[in-house]
């Protein structure tokens, strides 16, 4: 109708904005979110006058936030190289088992955002002086590996662990928001204290860097955990003052932050951790005596198996079953049914996008067996209905943006929240599920989750949190939401603290849910009709998702340090005694930290600050970035120039200039000068050359410089854009190589002809799935069809080639095997040296920047020379075993560090004439490579790897080959 | 005292002792009760103050945006309030009669809620046009006020209205499944035969004015009982001004604001002027560049959603009452006889003998409705598949002024 499209329009706008005011530069898309633009200022301004006074920091140039909605939950992230640049995700976050507070998430994101922004970017007087000789913050670079240090020379806070960033992060977003923070969330605790239940290992730094963020069930989750709690324990200890010190770059301070920590605490980092690991279990053991003082619930089991991250649980009567979604390490995330009886857990369907704390979100009708998920849970989230005997697909609707759904028995309509343009919205799907009606748009600042239909379908609860984060169960009426009244009732309120994942009564007469009230996570029934709670279990640990089975019996997790277990509990009332947080003790030691709660953002005159908005050009805001020396080499010898990145403030308009001279004269005066540029802007690629020069081809066997020039555009585009973990892309390009010797793409391949020109299609569609602590993908199928096209000297050589990679994750955990298959033809003139293909060797340099598994490409063949062996066609194979890496928990020290080695095995069979089906064109090969993945400063990956395979073909003497590279 | 009172006595402190037990007294302690729990200590400080989020509508900041954004949201509340107004004034009375049959139970509650999602919904529309027109008037910034929520709850009723209205066809099935039942008295059957025609053309005409071709085309294969009578009751005029009334009432301009300034005066006036004369151009003026989404309400609601159909509204649409109400029981109805490509109702001329004009009838047997047209009385045209014809129908309709 007219009317809606007038209205509607203004969000479907697409022009990107910039809203530029005081130290920001707010860079949007259209005006669909552009109502909160002002208060996304207001807060960030508010939050970072904040953090300059705190930590006497001057800004230079402009913070880029980048608001976006290209995901259905909040998030966050900030960057200081080579531009300080935030980005904010304006959807509400999801606030499971309540790791996250639910108050206004702006502030508080910029809380958090800005405190990564000053660590990492206030400078020393070292820092101030690279960036002056280098015009601005270098950027890691691994095309040459020098820019490593210079970007740490310039950014050196940039390089600290994770942990480091997040502790103070954390800390910040606590004290700045009046205690609304993960430093006095009840999850932190409950994370720890179950530690010390079940006796766990605490990571040490290195450990938790090489193993801890990366290997159990919480992953990254644990450097916000740990980090939180050591730097907790340091304000506790030693006071705000002395915190203050070590984080605060100064004139006086390290940047080396270990060196800091030793300077101000008078103690080496790695002892104080200990020291810290001591006061936190003393501390839990305190709280766990204090909980025993009632008698603790008691629980049956259902499965021996923990179920590390689980989503909600439906308890299916006819079957006797829970169904679910879980994802631990060493199994692939899935729906599975788990029989009551037996314990026997089924996979019924992957889960090809899990999130980290509830996997997806689910629904289940009994009465269909209809799963109802959420898939694409990243982007935009798809509905996919799954019949739970087959497992079959019945149904996607593809980004719904839905989610926390639930059905109405009554109707079988599924109800939900929708989130877009950071508004949440009641939505509802009838049968057949094609449409979504949203029926209710929550106001702004405010938020509703953890939704549950009554069994007769006449109540909707949920939690309400409102801008200061407090929450409360409330019901709609079903009916009155469908007449577009949308009063509800408020029910319980549990002060400060959480209200999740409540559901009905069988009766309706009651809500069965989880709150830290007492700090532990809990069960609480909360009476609807008298508006009162009672507590029902008393644990150590904590308890989530209680569903009403029976009369006189729940089921619900029970959290262990590995993850979720199901277990069956009485419905009974107990005693409870609150437990201490923590981060209590922050405040009570240090009461200035009361005061350090933000002023009211509405303080802030945005027209006094001189607010202008305007559409975002990427050419005018595009700006030098950084200038550096680079060493390359051209063939055998080294060359020395500059190297010079322009970018724009969104990073879509990049351009990097090199220029190096080789003053070696065995170099023909000619070839003595070298430079490339590449440019790139959306999806484009321009890249031009002259005698190009590289700086790997100072290390090693593989050579990729070339003489002469080169001019090439490509164009790269998503087929199914936002469909991770299915990628379905393409590429087209076009080059013109002149004053060429040599081969582009094999080095020792020599050529008369002056000019070549080239033309490519790429067609790739991979779905590639990893467990958790997978170092690489560990399932799925990689498929790829090249067409290119050489012109030269009047000929055309035609090629094709296909290729197909699949994978299948072994029971062992972390460990796959491979198929690979490769098939090619040229269909230029015979024999031409540019109609082979060319095979041979493992293709890594001493020092090098490319894959690491260079034995799985197609041109390479273990054991033979590079190049030796070439047809006008091939098929290959290539079987290969991965091996579960083994984590180092202290190789190392704290800035340089060995985080694991993997060992993996492959043969390869290859026929390099299709036209002939005899021993003469066969070739095989075997090898075995171990990586090492090694830290420097944390944020510095390299590879350490070593390979030794030998090529077998009939009638020649075998041949071997040893490698060892180093990867940046 | 005597031993009786004593008894009483005794008897009434016994009496209140049981009450006052049953009522929790005396207080059990929570330390000793089952159930009993204490909260952790937990700083926590509410730092998010009443108007310190401050939101921005960029629709308001653009006068024209606001201007359009009140003529559309009074349109759309309107319309909806016609709509409820033909269910409730002509629909429920004749259904009421009915009572007792399970669907026609079924119908009466349908019609009713979707009656209240109207009226609830309608007052979100009366307080955004309120908040708008306080805006608009520089009488009142609420700076904090979350406009584009109210907007985008709009937007939502709007979406869900055109979801719902699916009441039409529910209503034609819960009656045809009545028709089979065990309704004995034929004077009931042709009564709630007729409402059926009614509801049919009810219909067709939303379907014209919200730009549903999915509800135009059902209206035009259902067969119709009575279609004399139903054009009859259409130009009914005691029926018409019941509605119209009846809508009048309820109209979100009643919102209590019409007094406030020469704009809200302004906005009332222009609405009303579109709304009570079909004639009036006025109304295109106000709106600009979007079509009428509701036109004509005194009458008809012969409106519809040019931009979606790709239609031109033509003038000679807002002839159709004189059309209609032609002279004698010749009756036609018709719209769009220029040159302009044109959507409107046609009368099946066999049936009401009133369109001698071979040219017309052969041409809508040449566009392949020969099937359509001759099971129905309620048919659509276009005006580019009269083949020019259409000057000679027109001018055959004109002969009727």
């Amino acid at each position: 109708m007219t009317v809606f499209v007038s209205i509607n329009s203004e969000s479907q706008e697409n022009t990107v904005y910039k809203y530029s005011v005081g130290d920001f530069d707010f860079i949007y898309y259209g005006a669909g979110y552009s109502y909160m633009i002002p208060h996304t200022a207001r807060s960030f301004v508010t939050a970072f006058n904040a953090h300059k006074k705190l930590y006497n920091y001057q800004q230079k140039g402009k913070i880029s936030v980048f608001v976006n909605d290209f995901a259905d939950f909040g998030n966050g992230g900030a960057v200081a190289i080579p531009f300080n640049f935030v980005m904010f995700g304006v959807n509400p976050f999801d606030n499971i088992y309540e790791n996250m507070p639910a108050n206004e998430r702006v502030i508080w994101l910029a809380s958090h955002e800005l405190t990564h922004i000053v660590m990492c970017d206030k400078p020393g007087p070292s820092e101030n002086f690279f960036r002056n000789i280098f015009f601005g913050k270098p950027v890691n670079d691994n095309s040459n590996p020098m820019s490593m240090i210079y970007s740490y020379l310039a950014s050196s806070r940039w390089y600290s662990p994770r942990w480091f960033h997040e502790g103070i992060a954390i800390f910040m977003e606590t004290v700045m928001n009046g205690g609304s923070g993960r430093m006095l969330g009840g999850y932190d605790e409950m994370v720890f204290r179950s530690m010390v239940l079940d006796s766990s290992y605490f990571y040490k730094p290195v450990g938790l860097e090489t193993e801890g963020s990366t290997i159990d069930f919480m992953v990254g989750a644990n450097a916000y955990l740990y980090g939180a709690r050591f730097v907790g324990y340091l304000a506790s200890k030693y006071g705000v003052d002395k915190l203050m010190d070590f984080y605060t770059r100064s004139d006086s301070s390290y940047s080396f932050f270990a060196s800091q920590f030793k300077k101000v605490y008078n103690i080496d980092l790695q002892s104080e951790w200990d020291n810290w690991i001591e006061y936190e279990k003393k501390f839990q053991i305190e709280n766990i005596q204090e909980i025993r003082k009632h008698p603790l619930t008691s629980q049956i089991e259902i499965t021996n198996k923990v179920l590390g991250s689980a989503s909600r649980q439906f308890y299916d009567k006819k079957r006797n079953s829970i169904i679910t979604a879980i994802n631990y390490p060493g199994i692939l995330a899935q729906i599975a049914e788990i029989d009551l009886s037996t314990g026997n857990i089924r996979e019924i369907a992957p889960v090809m996008s899990p999130r980290l704390y509830f996997v997806t979100n689910i629904a289940y009708d009994e009465s269909t067996g209809t799963i109802f998920i959420t898939e694409n849970n990243n982007n935009f989230r798809d509905l996919v209905l799954i019949d739970v005997e087959s497992g079959d697909i019945i149904k996607k609707n593809e980004f719904m943006r839905f989610g926390d759904q639930v059905i109405n028995k009554a109707d079988k309509s599924l109800w939900g929240i929708r989130n877009y343009n950071g508004r949440s919205a009641i939505s509802r799907l009838l049968p057949p599920y094609n449409t979504i009606e949203e029926l209710y748009t929550i106001p702004f600042g405010y938020q509703l989750f953890d939704l549950d239909i009554s069994n007769d379908g006449k109540n909707l609860s949920g939690t309400f949190a409102d801008p200061n984060g407090n929450q409360k169960l409330v019901i709609f009426k079903i009916k009155d939401i469908l007449q577009g009244d949308t009063k509800f009732q408020g029910i319980y309120e549990f002060e400060d603290n959480s209200a999740s994942n409540f559901t009905f009564s069988e009766d309706g007469k009651y809500l069965f849910g989880t709150s830290y009230f007492t700090g532990v996570s809990n069960i609480f029934r909360v009476d609807i009709a008298n508006k009162s709670a009672e507590i029902m279990t008393n644990t150590e640990s904590g308890y989530f998702r209680p569903i009403q089975i029976s009369d006189d019996t729940l089921i619900a997790y029970n959290y262990t340090s590995k993850g979720l277990k199901p277990v069956i509990l009485a419905i009974d009332t107990v005693d409870a005694n609150a437990i201490k947080l923590m981060g209590m003790n922050i405040f009570e030691k240090n009461p200035e930290l009361y005061n350090w709660t933000l002023p009211s953002m509405s303080l802030i005159n945005l027209d006094s600050l001189g607010a202008v908005k305007t559409e975002y050009s990427s050419f005018k805001n595009t700006d030098l970035a950084y200038i550096i020396p680079i060493v390359e080499g051209y063939k055998d010898f080294a060359s020395f120039g500059f190297k010079a990145k322009f970018i724009d403030k969104m990073y879509l308009n990049n351009l990097d200039l090199s220029l190096s001279y080789s003053p070696n004269e065995l170099i023909p005066e000619k070839e003595r000068l070298h430079f490339s540029m590449q440019y790139n802007y959306w999806l484009w690629e321009l890249k031009a050359s002259w005698n190009k020069a590289d700086f790997y081809d100072l290390f090693g066997p593989t050579k990729r410089s070339r003489e002469g020039g080169l001019l090439s555009l490509k164009y790269m585009d998503y087929l199914l854009p936002n469909r991770s973990p299915e990628l379905l892309n393409y590429s087209i390009s076009a080059a013109y190589y002149f004053d060429l010797k040599t081969m582009p793409q094999y080095q020792n391949i020599k050529i008369n002809a002056d000019n070549l020109i080239s033309a490519d299609f790429e067609l790739k569609h991979s779905v590639l799935r990893k467990s958790l602590g997978a170092i690489e993908n560990e399932s799925g199928y990689d498929l790829g069809l090249s067409l290119s096209d050489d012109y030269i000297d009047n000929f055309n050589f035609f090629k094709v080639v296909g290729s197909a990679n699949l994978g299948y994750l072994l029971p062992i955990r972390n460990s796959s095997i491979w198929l690979r298959l490769f098939a090619g033809k040229s269909f230029g003139e015979e024999n031409h040296p540019f109609n082979y293909f060319y095979f041979g060797g493992f293709g890594n340099n001493y020092l090098d920047n490319n894959d690491v598994h260079r034995f799985r490409e197609v041109y390479s063949f273990v054991g033979s020379e590079i190049n030796a062996l070439a047809g006008n066609s091939f098929s290959k194979v290539t079987f290969e075993w991965n091996l579960p890496p083994y984590r180092f928990l202290n190789f190392g020290f704290l800035p340089a560090y060995i985080t694991y080695s993997r060992v993996s095995l492959f043969a390869s069979a290859l026929n390099n004439d299709l036209s002939k089906y005899d021993k003469s064109t066969l070739a095989f090969s075997s090898g075995i490579q171990v990586d090492f993945e090694l830290s420097l400063f944390y944020l510095l990956k390299t590879y350490f790897s070593i390979g030794y395979g030998g090529t077998f073909k009939n009638g020649y003497k075998p041949t071997d080959e040893f490698m060892i590279s180093l990867k940046f | 005292m005597n031993k009786k009172n004593l008894l009483i006595i005794v008897a009434v402190v016994v009496g209140i002792g049981i009450i006052l037990i049953s009522l929790g007294w005396p207080p059990i302690s929570k330390e000793d009760a089952s159930g009993s729990f204490t909260k952790a200590n937990k700083y926590k400080e509410n730092t998010v103050k009443e108007g310190d989020v401050i939101l921005n509508s960029e629709l308001l900041a653009d006068t024209n945006k606001t201007k359009k954004a009140i003529v559309d949201l009074v349109q759309f509340g309107d319309f909806a309030l016609y709509v409820k107004s033909v269910l409730n004034q002509l629909w429920l009375p004749e259904l009421n009669n009915f009572k007792g049959i399970p669907e026609i139970n079924s119908a009466i509650d349908q019609i009713n809620e979707f009656s209240s999602f109207i009226d609830n919904n309608n007052k979100t529309v009366q307080n955004t046009v309120v908040t708008f027109v306080e805006f608009y008037d520089d009488s009142k910034k609420p700076v904090n006020a979350d406009v584009e929520s109210q907007v985008k709850q709009f937007y939502n009723y709007a979406t869900q209205f055109l979801i719902r209205d699916s009441i039409f066809e529910a209503t034609i099935g819960s009656i045809d499944i009545a028709l089979k039942g065990n309704i004995k008295k034929s004077k009931q059957i042709e009564s709630l035969k007729n409402l059926r025609d009614r509801i049919v053309m009810d219909n067709f005409l939303y379907g014209l004015s919200v730009g549903d071709t999915t509800k135009i085309y059902y209206s035009s294969i259902q067969v119709l009982n009575n279609p004399k009578l139903l054009m009859k009751s259409l130009l009914d005029g005691q029926v018409k001004g019941q509605v119209a009334g009846y809508y009048a009432n309820q109209s979100i301009l009643n919102t209590g604001f019409t007094n406030k300034s020469d704009f809200v005066g302004a906005v009332n006036s222009a609405l009303k002027s579109g709304i009570e004369n079909g004639k009036n151009n006025s109304i295109y003026n106000f709106i600009g560049n979007n079509s009428p989404l509701f036109y004509c309400g005194n009458q008809y609601y012969f409106s519809f959603n040019q931009q979606k159909l790709n239609l031109i509204f033509s003038n000679d649409a807002v002839n159709m009452v004189k059309i209609i109400e032609g002279p004698g029981n010749n009756i036609a109805l018709g719209t769009g006889f220029t040159n302009q490509m044109a959507l409107g109702l046609l009368a099946n001329p066999e049936y009401f003998k009133v369109i001698a004009n071979q040219n017309v009838i052969q041409t809508v047997y040449w566009d392949n409705m020969v099937k359509l047209f001759n099971q129905t009385q309620i048919g659509m045209f276009n005006q580019t598949n009269l083949n020019g014809s259409a000057l000679n129908f027109s001018q055959n309709i004109n002969a009727f002024n």
